[in-house]
């Protein structure tokens, strides 16, 4: 009895080699070459099956069993309208860029420019992705079918001492179309020394369509440089969405994430980081809400090589009728990085008698004098403090809401800035209102 | 960082030197070495096997040729070579059976003697029954007399399959399938001899049961296979203890326990698992490969594991619960010390599958040396599970900068009523900590045992009182009285 661990599709191999030659950048000759060899490995690794233990809670069956088409510049201007205004945030005055089907889409965006402010987009300028696309440290299965198909994505750079004023808005907006599609985006980003910046990205998609929405992000800090990615993931309800960002973090740097996850049928978000100096910090923290056949999946991983360095994650989950959630927190700390702190945190609330929630916080530790802890719950509302609410004149709907966005709102009460504290309380509470009808 | 080496001596002292390690000489029958059905026939022809038993066992074999080994476990060794093991061995004068102790080979009984479990003191000390295996075939068995008043079935497995059929045909493989893994798949093809115990409706057994594993011969697995079956309302208490001579070789030790409560009965398993770890270089020691589970079967029935776990180069070892019975408990106490090169990979399952249920999992990891400690856990409370609890601990003290302690719990919850907490904490003997206690006029290894003492004292609690002395020893700590 030979176990399964990675599944097959020879479809995507077929599927490449057929639309090589209209890839972006096909006839730059280096790309071509680096897609190739990306799909190469893609083909030899295989698509991780549910025996491999990273992908015990995320079944990717579905990618041995279906074909995608690249996604088309499909230019329905109304729905992109209609959605770019859901997921844009007006009252942030800032540069806007905007994705359509994986393709930067000019018309609504409003590129970063300024003193000290390099960036570039993928489909108009390739060779910016060059060192990114040529070092395969993170190459896996996903990363690699990404690096060999990816349509586009953008390159941000922050030169030493830069402050940011306003935070920038990445928008992946996915139209409808008949296809299933692949779109394979990437990004990166180098906040140089004692540059400050926030980065907020909106996935968001049309209801009712199956596509697979796969981004891989490359992030490095310099020496106290601040930066803090924020992502709403509001993709339709039967998309797949996955994100893989790998981070660097270099001495006396902070680096902060922290997501809300809502639509979509499977997600995963995978955070990878390893520190490059010592004194820096690492804060993760998240939301997923779910139901009806959704799931999600949060994968962290943090190295900690160094000495000094602090980590810390949070996530909450709610889980209702049908929806199923998985937290598997790692954290490494090596032989030398003494004095490490490290928290993991990861509560759910199960809404529903056929909701499920899986924790996995997970911790190596190699070094003698650390402080790491975690902490894993899992549970109903407590029927106490719904009795007190309700003593107190609230129907059951309205002392419930009031408790899951309280459970919830632990993730995002510390953020700096209050209209993105308020997006996160409106798009949460969005959800809550549909779940619990008053 | 004066006082870490200073801790890590006191530790060396606790597990490092092997006090037991001495080789008895007796002349053993062995199986040719290496397996194939003609080993199992041997066994089993040696045992004087019912048919069943026998198509059982080749059945197992078949199965288990073709599974692989599993390696997600965080402990490295060198390949085992299945084919370069005895699996069977027993000292020549169990042959005849010998009737009391004065017929036990002389030899044996000083072996005993000097592992400080002399039989004669066992017979006298009231409320034990050892059954010792030795070299996989019980020599002697005592207070069986009494046991078999209150109608207590408590002989080895090999009488069991004898005396009752009906009972092992019921229970041998019910709670561990044949195929659960590979070394339990092994176990069912090989297993020598072990232990059957059967406690009947409504009787609280009288005294602790209490069985000695010991392996001897070099190059000889041991395949233990213990059953413990409690009937309704009835009450036990098991205690496993072990200790092994000191050899170069690896020695492999794949058992398998089963344990099976009904509507209101208790099971308490305690083991102190103290086989040679190997040297300071890493070198030998006893590869420890246990699949442990009981099966609360019935309503309001409980399991409860205690561990002990000093020995052994390598440990893979999970006692779990299935929490089938309404109402029913899982408890699982643990105090895992590796030291030098050790290995440990221990942890528990928690199966929520009847309403009710409740698990309490509390961890306690020492480790020091290069060694590697890992607690691996899962609690699952399936859809059916009505209000179920879980409470978990895991704590790991490090000592000394050269070694690692890792936590792996999964949690799986389906139901939302369930309750389910897990905290872990890492950390080290703190300078402060040292000191409070040096400055008292304590010494650095009195200090360091009281610390690592307090550190254990949630499972040391659960021990009984037969196994907290050995238990002390081993932790090199004074429990001041405070174990009950």
């Amino acid at each position: 009895m030979v176990k399964i661990l990675h599944l097959e599709n020879p479809e995507i191999g077929k599927r490449f080699e057929a639309v090589r030659s209209s890839l972006t950048g096909w006839d730059q000759a280096w790309l071509d070459q680096l897609r190739a060899e990306a799909m190469t490995r893609f083909e030899t690794t295989g698509i991780p099956g549910p025996k491999v233990e990273e992908w015990k809670y995320t079944n990717l069956g579905f990618l041995a069993n279906e074909n995608f088409a690249i996604s088309n510049k499909a230019r329905q201007q109304t729905e992109i309208k209609t959605l770019f205004d859901r997921a844009h945030m007006e009252n942030i005055d800032g540069p806007v860029v905007v994705f359509v089907n994986g393709h930067i889409y000019p018309a609504l965006s409003s590129y970063p420019d300024g003193h000290g402010i390099s960036f570039a987009v993928f489909s108009e300028n390739c060779q910016a992705f060059h060192p990114s696309l040529a070092n395969i440290e993170y190459s896996s299965a996903l990363n690699d079918l990404n690096r060999a198909m990816v349509t586009d994505g953008y390159s941000l750079e922050i030169a030493p001492d830069v402050v940011l004023a306003k935070p920038i808005q990445v928008i992946h907006i996915v139209t409808s179309a008949t296809d299933m599609k692949l779109l394979p985006v990437r990004s990166q980003i180098i906040a140089g020394k004692k540059s400050k910046a926030r980065i907020i990205e909106t996935f968001i998609g049309a209801e009712g369509e199956r596509y697979w929405s796969h981004m891989v992000s490359e992030v490095t800090l310099a020496a106290k440089a601040e930066l803090s990615l924020v992502q709403f993931q509001l993709q339709g309800k039967q998309a797949i969405h996955m994100t893989e960002l790998h981070t660097k973090v270099a001495e006396k740097a902070n680096f902060s994430h922290i997501s809300l996850q809502l639509g979509s049928e499977i997600s995963r978000t995978e955070l990878l980081n390893s520190f490059n100096g010592e004194f820096a910090n690492v804060d993760l923290r998240g939301a997923y809400l779910g139901r009806i056949k959704q799931s999600h999946d949060i994968f962290t991983r943090i190295n900690h090589d160094l000495p000094n360095c602090n980590s810390n994650q949070l996530y909450r989950g709610v889980l209702d009728e049908g929806g199923k959630s998985a937290f598997q927190g790692k954290v490494v700390v090596a032989r030398d990085a003494q004095k490490t702190n490290a928290d993991q945190s990861n509560k759910n609330l199960l809404l529903s008698r056929k909701a499920e929630a899986n924790a996995k916080p997970e911790l190596l530790i190699y070094a003698d004098d650390v402080k790491c802890s975690h902490g894993a719950t899992v549970g109903e509302l407590d029927s106490n403090q719904l009795f007190y609410l309700r003593s107190r004149g609230l129907d059951e709907a309205a002392a419930k809401g009031l408790l899951v966005e309280a459970f919830v709102s632990e993730v995002f009460d510390d953020l700096d800035d209050e209209i993105l504290r308020d997006k996160f309380k409106e798009k949460a509470a969005g959800w809550l209102a549909q779940e619990l009808p008053s | 960082m004066v006082a870490t080496k200073e801790a890590q001596k006191t530790v060396e002292d606790v597990t490092g030197e092997y006090k037991y390690g001495f080789v008895t000489d007796i002349e053993t029958e062995k199986a040719p070495k290496g397996l194939s059905e003609d080993v199992i026939r041997f066994i089993s022809a040696k045992k004087d096997e019912p048919e069943w038993l026998l198509d059982w066992r080749l059945k197992a074999y078949a199965k288990w040729l073709t599974m692989e080994e599993p390696t997600w476990a965080m402990v490295e060794y060198p390949e085992i070579d299945f084919q370069d093991i005895y699996y069977y061995s027993a000292p020549k004068s169990a042959d005849d059976g010998p009737k009391s102790l004065d017929e036990v080979d002389p030899e044996l009984l000083r072996t005993y003697e000097k592992l400080g479990i002399s039989l004669q003191e066992q017979e006298v000390l009231a409320g034990v029954a050892v059954d010792i295996v030795f070299d996989s075939v019980s020599v002697a068995t005592t207070f069986r007399k009494k046991l078999k008043e209150a109608g207590i079935i408590f002989c080895s497995i090999s009488e069991a399959a004898h005396d009752y059929p009906d009972l092992m045909k019921k229970y041998l493989g019910s709670v561990v399938p044949v195929a659960d893994n590979f070394y339990s798949c092994l176990n069912s093809a090989v297993f020598t001899d072990g232990t059957f115990v059967y406690i009947p409706k409504g009787v609280r057994c009288p005294m602790e049961l209490s069985t000695y594993f010991r392996i001897n011969e070099a190059n000889t697995g041991q395949f233990e296979r213990t059953i413990i079956i409690a009937d309704e309302g009835s009450y036990v208490s098991y205690l496993e203890g072990c200790t092994a001579p000191q050899r170069d070789e690896n020695q492999l030790h794949a058992a398998v326990v089963e344990l099976v409560t009904h509507d209101d009965a208790e099971i308490k398993y305690s083991t102190v698992q103290n086989w040679y770890p190997g040297d300071k270089e890493g070198k030998g020691g006893i590869y420890n490969f246990v699949t442990k589970r009981g099966a609360c079967r019935g309503k309001n029935s409980k399991i409860s594991w205690t561990q002990v776990e000093t020995g052994s180069a390598v440990t893979w070892k999970y006692p779990s619960c299935l929490l089938i019975g309404d109402g029913s408990v899982g408890e699982f106490y643990s105090v895992a010390i590796t030291n030098n090169y050790q290995q440990a990979d221990t942890g528990t399952k928690m199966m929520h599958i009847g309403k009710n249920t409740s698990s309490t999992i509390i961890s306690k990891g020492i480790s020091a040396g290069k060694s590697q400690a890992t607690y691996r856990g899962l609690v699952k409370v399936m859809a059916g599970a009505e209000n179920a609890r879980n409470f978990t601990q895991c704590d790991s003290l490090l000592i000394g900068d050269q070694c690692g302690a890792h936590t792996v719990p999964y949690i799986e919850i389906k139901n939302p009523t369930a309750q389910v907490e897990h905290e872990a904490t890492t950390s080290k003997i703190s300078d402060e900590q040292l000191f409070y206690c040096l400055q008292r006029g304590l010494e650095v290894e009195d200090s360091v045992a009281l610390i690592v003492n307090g550190f254990c004292k949630d499972v040391m609690q659960h021990l009984p009182m037969e196994f907290a002395v050995e238990a002390q020893k081993l932790l090199g700590i004074s429990l001041e009285g405070s174990v009950g």
